[in-house]
């Protein structure tokens, strides 16, 4: 397998930010879960390749160590990786602006992916806390489907737009040396 | 049979694992995932793995509740009588019992399998079966890369705190902190990866062709006949649902 | 023989305009030691990538002219298969990430390399044993200090029986006994036919070891001959390479190239030039100043105390036991003692980081029951082991105000004092860089400047000169001199002979969680646990009493006697 050695060394790390990163935010008691940084970054840095791979090992990873319950959503982090790759072909990241604006699009895409898988498979019944939002929703008078598809989207919208600005600040702070390396963050960047 | 799920070749945890969960996923509710829900902590029991049977219990016991509510009180569909005077929707408690213990059968069956899963032992027995090395690699650094970074942030956010960053209070107060905690570890993650790659290629792990492994675990008879005999279940299970 | 060559050889990195290495032309030897020195930045460790065939393969970057080993070009082979062994400055990075052992780790290479089962258990344990790691076999790797990872990591490349070694600051975190046990082993190595070179900063450690001397200087080989002609000599030091620390201390002395490179040539040196005179009967030595930091301090209460503090890990592991001891303003002080001993914990107890199991622990006259670090910061400030991992603003000036801007500073005072401190470290000619764009040295020393900004009462300090070159090192020693004499406490660990000898006070050695011994810092630099810094083997031939045996003061005593008369 000709796999060049700095995704050998990258992948592992970008995993490591996903789950590490996920637990840093969630200590601070923040109403996100910012646990697809590393997708992201090695998707804009290396291409889609590196992005798709380094979703699937995170599930994995994850399914290890909480449950194997939310594999079935690895196809999510397959579209992140993919709208992050988007994204930065495009620029998407040169502002605030646009970030946010990229940031929701790419929530809004994996809510609307999300919540099929949410309904079918857990009826709404994922984590303690979309559980929560999700019979909350239900108590207020929504349907199940219903609750679970605003619950879904609206979660993922929060926390991609919060994920794609964390991502552009990070991006348009690299170090020179970093740019030059990734010829893709400039671009993400706009430059 | 005590400690046996470690002792044995690597893979049949694995294979164990992932055939109670598909098991768990195939077979008709709610008696199935009842008796797979049960199969499931009797395995890991009888392995010595009842710590992992609590952390499930811990973990799926919130989502019970919130399926019960969800489902059972606020279902759609005919209704039974509730002991407290309410109502429950019968499909609703359907649907809790058997998803209840589907997600406590996978749970359960994946922190047992995380609890014997040796990373190392992984390796070698992925390298004595010549399996593409890359993968192999990737998973057993993944777990490597997880505990130093994990130690890294522990060690920032001390760092940052003693330098002045407050990490409780109001909302903004806690949203200002994430730069602080966690852009460090984000340029660090690309920066060593230059370093590091520079440290694999010279030490031979991007070379391509067989490798030797120096602690192959040993692969006994009981270990294949569980595995061949946890995917033969799977396929008739699979077989018999098909065909029913 | 000679078995790599470059000619004619430039390297950049990508998306740098300036040529690190700009016309290298070389021709290195078999069964030879080779030594690169420079300043900061100067190329050398630039040019073992480029010798390793790494740059600009896996470092990106464009190179121009040629490298060649024995007819080929190092950038299309594999370095394993082309017998080059390349160590990289930090350790910790270098890891594999796979070993659950030391001793899996050391068998990784020979293990890629498809070997039998038992010739890579053999080549294992011969090259455990000739590092003296293989009573680490069984730990594993990621729970070594940087020391014990640098031998380990110099065993994994002994296992593979490489003939080219590039080794770029293999001694950096290895402790005094263990520098001599691997300085020896590359020695061996080369005499074994092997061709070794070694990017060091450290002259003290090479010039020993080295047959040849190759100086750097922006990219290009400024000097090439024997390391102890050129290490005596003004040529190296107008390059801004480091010589010996008997070397320097002549040159401050203002002696005259030849100099002496160790403390022994020096005395045998002065004293060929003194023969009329003793030492005891010599008139009085030009006046030094008494540092007004020897006067007794005017302020009463300690900046620091600890109370009978006993403290243990949830484990059960006593770490500390009825330790006492304080700490006041205007004094440095030093804590060492071996590994696991509790200095660490000394340090995180003082700023809150943990909490005394029993007695206590008084950080600025107040109980740090019940208080967290956020509290004490800034007026207290903890400069932590690989500092550079906290740095996380896009400047150097920006990374320096974050402390300031969380304490609630206005933008003027912040800017006035950022501009100070970047002043007093050196770093005003960098301040608008990403600190990720500056050498490890300098990163770390922007980390210092962010504590030091606020102009805090009291540092703890877990080896501030880690990883420095010279130059930067000299800068640490002088601002934490010159703030603990205008009244800062300083409490620190370090391994730096020469940083203990010219800013501590008094010394604390800790032994199994107690306090054994709470003196001068003399006792510690006796050439055993840590080496004798020339200024103090000098002061202690000629009677110099401790406070006035500095490096400068000294250097100004030897000034009046290289040819007997007076320097200004």
């Amino acid at each position: 397998m000709n796999v060049s050695p700095r995704l050998f060394a990258l992948v592992p790390a970008a995993v490591a930010i996903n789950l590490v990163v996920g637990r840093v935010v969630a200590e601070l008691g923040l109403p996100v879960y910012l646990d697809t940084l590393g997708t992201m970054l090695v998707a804009i840095l290396t291409g889609l390749g590196g992005g798709l791979l380094v979703g699937t090992l995170s599930q994995i990873l994850s399914g290890l160590l909480g449950g194997f319950t939310y594999f079935p959503f690895t196809p999510v982090q397959w579209l992140i990786a993919l709208l992050a790759t988007v994204a930065a072909r495009r620029g998407g990241f040169r502002g605030v602006p646009s970030s946010v604006g990229w940031g929701m699009t790419c929530g809004l895409a994996a809510g609307l992916l999300s919540a099929p898988i949410s309904y079918f498979l857990f009826g709404g019944i994922t984590t303690p806390g979309m559980a929560a939002v999700v019979t909350l929703l239900q108590a207020l008078g929504l349907a199940n489907v219903t609750a679970t598809a605003t619950a879904s989207i609206l979660s993922d919208v929060v926390d991609k737009t919060a994920a794609f600005l964390v991502v552009g600040t990070l991006l348009r702070a690299l170090p020179k040396r970093i740019l030059g390396r990734f010829a893709m963050a400039a671009t993400a960047v706009g430059k | 049979m005590n400690g046996a799920a470690t002792k044995s070749h690597p893979f049949t945890p694995g294979a164990v694992a992932l055939g109670l969960i598909a098991l768990t996923l195939i077979l008709p509710a709610p008696r199935g995932t009842l008796a797979m829900y049960a199969l499931t902590i009797v395995i890991a029991l009888a392995c010595g793995l009842g710590r992992s049977v609590w952390l499930g219990l811990l973990a799926v016991a919130p989502l019970w509740l919130l399926l019960f509510i969800s489902q059972g009180m606020l279902g759609e569909g005919p209704r039974v009588a509730a002991p407290w005077g309410g109502t429950l929707s019968v499909a609703g408690l359907q649907w809790t019992v058997a998803q209840g213990a589907r997600l406590g059968a996978i749970i359960t069956a994946s922190l047992a399998l995380a609890a014997t899963f040796n990373a190392h032992r992984f390796l070698q027995a992925a390298m004595a079966r010549r399996w593409p090395f890359g993968v192999a690699f990737l998973i057993v650094a993944t777990f490597d890369a997880a505990a130093r970074f994990a130690e890294q942030a522990r060690r920032l956010r001390e760092a940052q705190r003693s330098r002045g960053l407050r990490v409780r209070g109001s909302i903004a107060i806690r949203a200002r902190a994430i730069p602080a905690l966690v852009f460090p570890l984000l340029l660090a993650s690309i920066t060593e990866a230059d370093d590091h790659a520079l440290a694999l290629e010279t030490r031979g792990l991007t070379l391509p062709g067989p490798r030797t492994a120096i602690d192959p675990p040993r692969d006994t008879l009981l270990d294949r006949t569980v595995r061949w005999g946890t995917l033969a279940l799977v396929l008739f299970a699979a077989g018999w649902r098909v065909w029913r | 023989m000679s078995i790599l060559r470059t000619q004619q050889l430039r390297f950049r990195y990508p998306a740098q305009p300036n040529w690190a290495l700009d016309g290298v032309g070389l021709a290195i030897r078999s069964g030879e030691l080779t030594w690169f020195t420079g300043a900061l930045g100067s190329g050398t460790s630039t040019a073992l990538l480029a010798l390793a065939g790494l740059a600009p393969r896996l470092t990106g970057g464009e190179r121009q002219g040629v490298v060649e080993l024995e007819g080929h070009d190092p950038a299309t082979l594999n370095p394993i298969h082309a017998g080059i062994a390349y160590l990289g400055p930090s350790p910790a990075l270098q890891l594999s990430g796979i070993a659950r052992t030391v001793r899996d780790e050391v068998a990784v290479g020979p293990m890629n390399l498809g070997w039998d089962r038992d010739r890579i258990l053999d080549s294992v344990e011969r090259a455990m044993t000739r590092v003296r790691v293989d009573h680490l076999a069984d730990r594993a790797p990621g729970a070594l200090s940087g020391g014990e990872t640098q031998r380990v990591l110099i065993a994994a490349l002994l296992a593979v029986r490489p003939s080219i070694w590039l080794l770029d600051e293999p001694f950096s975190a290895l402790d005094h006994p263990s520098r001599e046990l691997v300085g020896a082993l590359c020695v061996e190595v080369a005499r074994e036919g092997a061709a070794v070179l070694i990017a060091s900063d450290d002259a003290d450690q090479m010039a020993p070891l080295a047959d040849r001397l190759v100086v750097f200087s922006r990219g290009t080989v400024a000097l090439d001959g024997s390391a102890g002609a050129l290490l005596a000599g003004d040529a190296l030091l107008l390059t801004g390479a480091s010589t010996t620390d008997a070397g320097r201390l002549a040159a401050m002395a203002g002696w005259p190239a030849p100099r002496p490179l160790t403390a022994a040539a020096l005395l045998a040196q002065r004293a060929t030039h003194q023969a009329t005179q003793t030492a005891v009967n010599r008139p009085a030595r030009a006046a030094t100043p008494v540092s007004p930091r020897h006067l007794p301090t005017s302020s009463p209460a300690p900046i620091l105390a600890l109370e009978a503090v006993g403290f243990g890990y949830d484990r059960g592991l006593q770490v500390l036991r009825d330790v006492s001891l304080e700490l006041g303003a205007s004094e440095a002080v030093g804590l060492f003692g071996p590994n696991g001993a509790g200095k660490s914990t000394l340090l995180r107890l003082a700023m809150a980081l943990e909490a005394p199991g029993s007695g206590v622990v008084r950080t600025l006259g107040r109980s740090t029951k019940g208080l967290s670090p956020e509290d004490l910061a800034p007026r207290v400030g903890f400069l932590f082991q690989q500092p550079e991992r906290q740095l996380f603003a896009t400047s150097v000036r920006a990374e320096c105000a974050v402390a300031l801007q969380l304490a609630g500073w206005s933008a003027s005072r912040v800017g006035k004092a950022v501009d100070g401190v970047l002043e007093e470290l050196g770093l005003s000619a960098v301040a608008g860089e990403h600190p990720y764009d500056l050498p490890l040295p300098s990163r770390r020393l922007v980390a210092l400047a962010s504590i030091l900004v606020a102009g805090p009462e009291l540092v703890l300090l877990d080896e501030p000169t880690a990883g420095l070159d010279g130059t930067s090192q000299e800068r640490v020693i002088r601002v934490i001199r010159q703030r603990v004499e205008t009244g800062l406490a300083a409490l620190v660990i370090t391994h730096d002979a020469i940083f203990a000898h010219e800013t501590l006070d008094r010394a604390l050695q800790l032994r199994g969680g107690t306090l054994v011994s709470n003196g001068s810092v003399r006792d510690v630099l006796d050439g055993t646990i840590m080496s004798r810094p020339a200024a103090l083997a000098v002061a202690l031939e000629l009677g110099i009493p401790a406070g006035d045996d500095r490096r400068a003061q000294v250097a100004a005593v030897l000034s009046t006697t290289a040819t007997g008369e007076v320097r200004p």
